[in-house]
């Protein structure tokens, strides 16, 4: 019988043989986390007075909320949706013989993308498991968020949370989940937080991932999907917040015809540094995938974005396509930008672009000339850059709380 | 028209200005009165529209010498953003795309802007759309065109109306047309010279630059002035346009020699 110890296990036998990054890995030249990470961590988090609920701004009023809390979950009330097979709940220490319990646990950390330094860092740690399932046709109407808050005790060690989530859509079903992650400013905080997608065939996942977490947190986040055949998902990636943050995400299209799209923006300004990798697996014929990335970064922010796209000998008559787009606002702003396409199958379409630019000097000028200042015309051209991602969101709720972010944010940073 | 009496709104004063360190205006004089209509044209490269980039403060224009005054004061003293709010206003020559940003919301920014400056309520969405659709009939514009990006996928003749619309939202007191007609077919010329032709008014002018006399059948100025290699070289009423078009700009230079 699997059970949360014995996956926590299996974490700890893993990590023995690992090391964090050193810096060496193609993978981690801009980051070293051998010598980053804090040597002395806590898992006990500020706690709060009762009733005080800094995340309320953030929850999505037509959603149903999961809740994680100094990376302990707690929100009993998501349990109220299992009915009708559909469960939105967790995995926890009291281990089933449920034939489902069994089946979900037995899930995870099977994913490929998680079985690295720091997804058995966070499988060692396992604690409960925030999940996500829909059976068999199944469509999920309102959209499902699971919300992380971390606050750290002030003059404290670095508080370390790491949730763990499991979506699975079973065939043809459909779900839209929105993540957030969020953290208090001021304390050191580590969050290294794991989410592990199935769609099996047919399955739809709307899938909105909006970080803004804490000034002094640093924030690793990995997101692994498996899609089965004429699956869909659309990834939308809105990295905003951290001192450094860094998202992994590794699709693996299992069957044909399977239809994968990203768009994300990452913002950074002060001395923010943000990565983004993603790698998309075509591993079969008429696989589709599309990503659509932009970067805004101000003041001395540092920006990493690489796109691998791996198309294998057996994905013929695949399409697959990347645009990355950075505007540098500010002269010490720099991205570090690198599609990578490996390419086996001799039948396919495979475009990549990106473009690195600044404010452009006429349209800035043709704002001035209808009398918005400077900074006014910097952050409307800013957020006009980033509109195209924010409104391809589909929960207007999100949308519009975005808009608003950045309409405030873009102001400054120049 | 011309008004007696009527105060100066621009006076420009041996003008001289620069493109990355090549002089291309060499000594402008001009001066426009409130209620005038003054049209410059001139063969291409003759300083026309460098002449309302340096007046509106486009960044890569240096001004090297002498002055300029608007409504009385050194109009070099303000930054572009303050003159627009000042009341100088340029409808460019190839409007600029700005992707991402509505229509609607660029417009009201601007109007707010120069609300704020004269000491005017700013308008919220609602009743700045009741502005909008007060001025909408004036170019013939499409509402659609609201929503839509800034001139994004717009025609020629439709960034042109938009030029207009802003003209007619901002109100200003002196309206560079720089090439306005230019790309435009004989129906968007008829409703662009409209619009321009019902927002002016005893208080404010307007400089037209222009290359053909074809606008100029629209917009009757009151002055014509001829441009060449960065001066104003001749200046005439309205029959001025006809002996031009007849007789091409090389007539010019042969009365010049």
């Amino acid at each position: 019988m699997i059970t949360m110890a014995s996956l926590q296990q299996r974490g700890r036998e893993q990590l023995a043989h690992l090391q964090p990054p050193t810096g060496q890995e193609e993978e981690w030249q801009y980051l070293r986390p051998a010598q980053m990470l804090p040597s002395v961590t806590t898992t006990e988090g500020q706690p709060l007075a009762p009733h005080d609920a800094p995340w309320q701004p953030h929850l999505i009023p037509e959603a149903h909320h999961g809740l994680w809390v100094n990376g302990r979950w707690c929100c009993p009330s998501a349990l109220g949706l299992e009915q009708s097979g559909l469960w939105f709940g967790t995995l926890g220490p009291h281990p089933s013989e449920d034939p489902l319990w069994q089946r979900l646990a037995g899930m995870i950390s099977q994913h490929p993308a998680t079985q690295d330094y720091f997804g058995y860092c966070n499988l060692a740690a396992l604690g409960e498991v925030a999940v996500l399932y829909v059976p068999k046709n199944r469509a999920i109407a309102q959209p499902i968020q699971i919300l992380s808050y971390a606050a750290a005790k002030p003059q404290g060690d670095c508080l370390w949370v790491q949730p763990r989530c499991l979506v699975v859509l079973e065939a043809g079903s459909r779900a839209t989940l929105v993540e957030t992650w969020l953290s208090e400013d001021g304390a050191p905080l580590w969050h290294n937080g794991v989410t592990e997608i199935y769609l099996d065939d047919g399955a739809h996942l709307d899938h909105v991932m909006v970080q803004q977490e804490g000034s002094h947190t640093l924030h690793f986040q990995t997101t692994a999907l498996s899609q089965a055949s004429h699956s869909a998902y659309r990834g939308y990636g809105m990295a905003l917040g951290g001192h450094i943050a860094r998202q992994t995400i590794q699709v693996q299209q299992g069957g044909p015809a399977t239809d994968t799209a990203l768009s994300g923006l990452i913002y950074g300004a002060a001395d923010q540094h943000q990565e983004l990798y993603t790698t998309i697996d075509l591993g079969h014929p008429h696989g589709t995938s599309r990503h659509l990335q932009k970067v805004i970064l101000g003041d001395r922010a540092h920006g990493v974005f690489r796109g691998k796209i791996q198309v294998g000998q057996r994905a013929q008559e695949t399409n697959a396509a990347q645009l990355s787009r950075t505007l540098l606002r500010s002269p010490k702003s720099r991205i570090d930008t690198q599609p990578q396409l490996e390419i086996l199958a001799d039948n396919v379409k495979c475009s990549h672009g990106v473009t690195v630019s600044q404010l452009d000097a006429d349209e800035l000028f043709y704002l001035l000339s209808r009398g918005i200042d400077p900074p006014a015309a910097a952050r409307l051209l800013s957020y006009g850059f980033a509109a195209e991602v924010v409104t391809q969101i589909p929960i207007p709720s999100v949308r519009s709380a975005l808009e608003a972010w950045l309409m405030q944010h873009t102001a400054s940073g120049l | 028209m011309i008004v007696a009496d009527s105060p100066e709104v621009l006076v420009i004063s041996d003008l001289t200005a620069s493109v990355e360190g090549v002089p291309i205006l060499k000594g402008v004089n001009l001066s426009i009165k409130a209620g005038e209509i003054h049209a410059i044209m001139g063969p291409n490269g003759s300083g026309k529209s460098t002449l309302s980039k340096v007046l509106t403060g486009h960044p890569d224009y240096e001004v090297t010498g002498g002055a300029v005054h608007y409504l009385g004061a050194d109009l070099f003293a303000l930054e572009p953003a303050e003159r627009a709010r000042a009341g100088v206003f340029l409808a460019f020559q190839y409007p600029i795309e700005i992707p991402g940003v509505s229509n609607s919301d660029f417009l009201r920014l601007s109007y707010n802007a120069r609300q704020k400056h004269r000491g005017l309520p700013e308008l919220d969405l609602l009743d700045f759309g009741d502005l909008l659709q007060e001025k909408l009939p004036i170019v013939e514009m499409n509402p659609a065109f609201l929503s839509r990006s800034v001139n994004e996928g717009f025609s020629g003749g439709e960034k042109k109306r938009n030029e207009i619309l802003q003209m007619a939202i901002l109100e200003p007191t002196l309206a560079i047309l720089d090439e306005t007609d230019s790309g435009l077919d004989i129906d968007a010329l008829r409703i662009v010279s409209q619009g321009v032709n019902q927002l002016t008014t005893p208080e404010n002018c307007c400089l037209l630059i222009t290359h053909y006399q074809r606008l100029l059948q629209y917009i009757i100025p009151d002055y014509i002035h001829v441009m060449a290699e960065g001066k104003i070289t001749l200046t005439g009423d309205r029959t001025l346009a006809e002996d031009l078009e007849a007789r091409g700009y090389d007539w010019l230079r042969e009365t010049d020699a």
